[in-house]
């Protein structure tokens, strides 16, 4: 079948707006620029002494050697840290006429209908707007920028920041950890359940800007909570950074589902360190969906501590002209009769590469653990690669593991059938990926099931000929 | 260079090996450079096992002139096992420590043109023969410290080749029995089969040092010509004592096959590779592998395919069963390279658990440079399945005998490729005593 590949059509959020922010770090990182931003937000002693030591880590750590090409990557040509505006908006009124601008094209205000309990929205570092709906608050959960509550909430803060991923576990984490600014805390009280999903938006929009959000999610025992993140960032001819560290403690039997859609413009590097613990019968679900960035490495990860505790990853990746989508998952099955399921859609086009790498690791006390893994790749021309690199480690006889895998183009008996139906080509290629993604999409709240039918099939326009 | 990677070896004690064995210029140039190159390459990095404290490097080389065998007799009990009963003693080569200690093939072999012969006769009296095919395009000599120090230390191994169009029918065995406890075996086995050729060959390795420690560095190569196919059986058996790195590699042609079935029963530390290269179109492979891990030995078997033929078919079947507080790493490695349009890639990884101190990884992976390919992977990890064992006793079989014929089934795919039935009921009893 000959297919054309017609350039992918201009970035949607590719617009970038007149830089209004009030307070920018000179390019490069020193501890000075690290104490700068810890000054600039009144940070307690302690924050300013781990976020030290973190650069420290930094500064030894070496770059890693696998996934992705790394090495258009220049530290020293990122700011660190940008303040777009004073305060914090307390309503939408409030917030910059420009910058609203900005939301208004990305749909923000639409957004927040029914199924949106709150809205954190990111606009470069510093949270511009929040709000919570009031009957979140009367129930106790916590929903603040990772800043704010540091301030507010300090003790807790205290008591789980680092906990999961401390600064030393990668170099990315380490440089997260010396200069993060923003992103998303929330505290879900004992027995406190949230019963709509909990968002927030981020954006990137200053050129060679580093945006090194932090979040951490504390659900307690019995509570449960669904947190929405989703990304887009303008386009820029120079590449940018962005680093997020992502900390989610799940109590016995609490339950946490964590959904992005990370859309990233394609100059982006995303290199994310996610990662969540689960008690005794606690469940975790990431639902993770990659389409922009240049290239992106993140393997979100569950910790399966507590007896009966369950985690699921839902992903899919899509890696076009000039991309890399190097994502996974990690499950660590460390007690007995956890459970875990992975499931991962990839398709590369145009020239991209998408490599799934994961590990499914069972320890000594996982006595009847169980693990089930499925990758699915579509390939969707001749010039796209795709690799598939599973590990699975295991050191307990008493488990069962199966994991199974397919790569395949767009099947050309379904296509004949699809066309033979009257459907055109492009029609009948864009059924058949809605289709392959699917048990990805029908995951998702309604409102980003639509948003990503409409990623999907603006990304596909144009990739059969 | 620094002090660690010094060798126990030099120049002049290579070429002296080499004088020893009449070998030709290329030979002894090919050991002089190997050695040259060998302190400073790498080690092979083995994924997801550590070798770095390992012993590949320390060993007793070279020992005096085993006697020669003239029958099945002379052979102690433990090794006649090998042999069917009433084993003609042809199309055998018995490679005794070192030394070519029996060899025979049928005349009418022998009249057809086909070579089957040490590796250092067919040094000799084939030199051009060997030259081609020795370390050239399968293995190379600069691929890590272990294949160097293979190039420049190779003290045995054999040399089948096949003329075109000549087919045979019965199996070709080669049994490398390491009678002394001490000394290293760095084995080339070369096969060749040419164009509309076939041919099974079936190999043996065999030692008996459970507590003196030595090596095993091993390199086989096998070339199919188009339209021709090879079968290639094994039975790795070495002691505990021996620390192995075995390297097997093929290469296809057009419509050419290579299948490989592999029993791996050592019981020492372990490096395997085995991969094959896809070249022509419709070439094919089919590699299989079994290994049981007990006590503390830790082993690492990579199988892979590399397609670049269209139209190839690539096929990977790896089990293990895993006992005492054994380590074993299985890699399953497709790869269809830009360009192998139609091409197929299947691996299968499956681990059978029976200690809770053990360790099996089973790492299927797929690397696809191509979108009209298909490909796929399953890997499974667990216990033996408790409804196999309902089933059988059910039907009146104690535990410990079902549970043995659940095992026995598990690696039955490769045992029952081999082609010898007398190495297939030795395969067998390897199985039962390291499972038992």
């Amino acid at each position: 079948m000959a297919k054309n590949m017609p350039e992918i059509e201009e970035y949607k959020y590719g617009f970038h707006d007149k830089d209004v922010s009030i307070f920018r770090t000179e390019k490069g990182l020193t501890p000075n620029i690290v104490k700068e931003i810890s000054k600039m937000k009144e940070e307690p002693q302690w924050m300013l002494d781990y976020r030290l030591k973190a650069l420290e880590h930094f500064y030894k750590r070496p770059m890693p050697q696998w996934g992705g090409d790394l090495s258009g990557l220049d530290f020293d040509e990122i700011v660190y840290y940008v303040k777009p505006t004073e305060k914090q908006g307390r309503s939408w009124e409030e917030v910059p006429a420009e910058i609203k601008q900005t939301f208004d094209k990305l749909g923000i205000p639409e957004a927040e209908q029914k199924y949106l309990a709150g809205v954190s929205a990111q606009y470069e570092s510093e949270v511009v707007y929040h709000s919570l709906k009031e009957d979140l608050q009367e129930l106790g959960i916590v929903f603040k920028d990772t800043d704010t509550a540091l301030k507010e909430n300090e003790e807790l803060f205290k008591e789980y920041f680092g906990t999961i991923v401390p600064y030393s576990d990668n170099k990315f984490a380490a440089l997260n950890s010396a200069v993060w600014s923003g992103g998303s805390f929330i505290y879900v009280p004992k027995g406190v359940k949230a019963t709509t999903p909990l968002q927030a938006y981020f954006r990137i929009n200053s050129e060679n800007m580093g945006q090194f959000e932090r979040t951490l999610i504390v659900v307690d025992e019995e509570a449960s909570v669904h947190y929405v993140e989703g990304c887009t960032a303008p386009v820029y001819t120079t590449n940018s950074l962005h680093s997020a560290v992502v900390e989610i403690i799940v109590k016995k039997d609490g339950y946490c589902r964590y959904t992005t859609i990370q859309n990233w413009a394609n100059n982006v590097y995303n290199l994310v360190t996610k990662r969540a613990v689960c008690d005794a019968n606690a469940t975790m679900e990431w639902i993770d969906g990659n389409i922009g960035s240049k290239l992106t490495m993140k393997y979100p990860s569950i910790l399966l501590k507590g007896e009966g505790a369950r985690g699921n990853t839902l992903s899919i990746a899509l890696a076009g002209k000039g991309q890399l989508q190097d994502a996974g998952a990690k499950m660590h099955h460390l007690a007995p009769n956890t459970s875990s399921t992975i499931v991962s859609k990839s398709i590369s086009k145009q020239g991209g590469k998408v490599s799934y790498r994961g590990l499914v690791h069972f320890g000594r006390k996982a006595e009847g653990a169980r693990s089930n893994i499925e990758c699915d790749t579509l390939i969707m021309d001749n010039e796209s690669t795709s690799d598939t690199i599973p590990y699975n480690e295991i050191l307990n006889d008493n488990i069962s593991l199966e994991h199974e895998a397919k790569v395949s183009k767009v099947s050309e008996e379904q296509l004949f059938y699809l066309m033979s139906r009257g459907l055109t080509e492009v029609e009948a290629t864009e059924m058949i990926v809605m289709g392959f993604i699917e048990p990805f999409t029908k995951e998702l709240p309604m409102e980003y099931a639509v948003e990503m039918n409409r990623l999907i099939s603006f990304e596909m326009e144009g990739s059969i000929g | 260079m620094s002090v660690e990677t010094k060798l126990p070896f030099n120049q002049e004690y290579i070429q002296a090996f080499s004088k020893d064995r009449n070998e030709p210029g290329w030979m002894a140039m090919l050991r002089s450079k190997a050695l040259e190159m060998a302190d400073s390459l790498d080690m092979p990095k083995p994924d997801k096992t550590k070798i770095t404290n390992w012993n590949f490097t320390d060993f007793q080389h070279s020992n005096k002139e085993a006697v020669k065998i003239t029958s099945i007799d002379e052979l102690p009990e433990e090794l006649r096992a090998y042999f069917d009963d009433d084993a003609s003693m042809e199309n055998l080569y018995i490679q005794r420590n070192q030394t070519a200690a029996y060899n025979s093939l049928s005349q009418e072999l022998q009249d057809k043109g086909v070579i089957f012969t040490d590796i250092f006769t067919a040094m000799n009296e084939h030199s051009d023969l060997v030259e081609k095919y020795y370390m050239n395009d399968a293995v190379a000599v600069d691929q890590n410290r272990l294949t160097a120090l293979h190039g420049a230390l190779m003290n045995g191994g054999i040399f089948v080749y096949v003329p075109r169009n000549v087919q045979i029918k019965e199996p070709l065995q080669a049994v490398f029995w390491q009678e002394d406890t001490d000394s290293a075996l760095l084995n080339h086995v070369l096969v060749v089969a040419e164009e509309g050729s076939s041919v099974t060959y079936v190999e043996n390795y065999i030692s008996h040092n459970d507590t003196e420690e030595t090596v095993a560095n091993l390199v086989t190569e096998v070339f199919a010509h188009d339209n021709a196919q090879v079968a290639y059986g094994a039975v790795d058996n070495f002691a505990a004592g021996t620390t192995t790195y075995v390297n097997r590699r093929g290469v296809a042609k057009h419509d050419a096959r290579i299948d490989w079935a592999l029993g791996q029963m050592n019981d020492g530390n372990t490096v395997s590779e085995n991969i094959t290269y896809l070249m022509g179109r419709n070439a094919t492979s089919d590699a299989k592998a079994v290994s049981v891990g007990r006590g503390k030995q830790t082993q690492n078997f990579t199988s892979s395919i590399r397609q670049f033929g269209k139209a190839t078919d690539g096929y990977i079947l790896q089990r293990g069963v895993m006992k005492g507080s054994a380590s074993t790493i299985f890699n399953a490695i497709g790869k269809i390279e830009h360009g192998a349009t139609k091409a197929n890639s299947e691996q299968e990884s499956r681990v059978l658990m029976l200690s809770e101190k053990s360790r099996g990884d089973a790492n299927p992976i797929l690397l696809i440079d191509e979108d009209d390919v298909t490909a796929g992977h399953a890997a499974s990890v667990g216990r033996v399945d408790p409804l196999q064992m309902y089933y059988l006793m059910s039907r009146g079989l104690e535990r410990e005998e079902a549970e043995r014929l659940v095992i026995h089934g598990f690696l039955a795919p490769v045992v029952a490729q081999l082609p010898i039935e007398s190495v297939r009921k030795q395969l067998t009893q390897v199985i039962e005593r390291k499972v038992y």
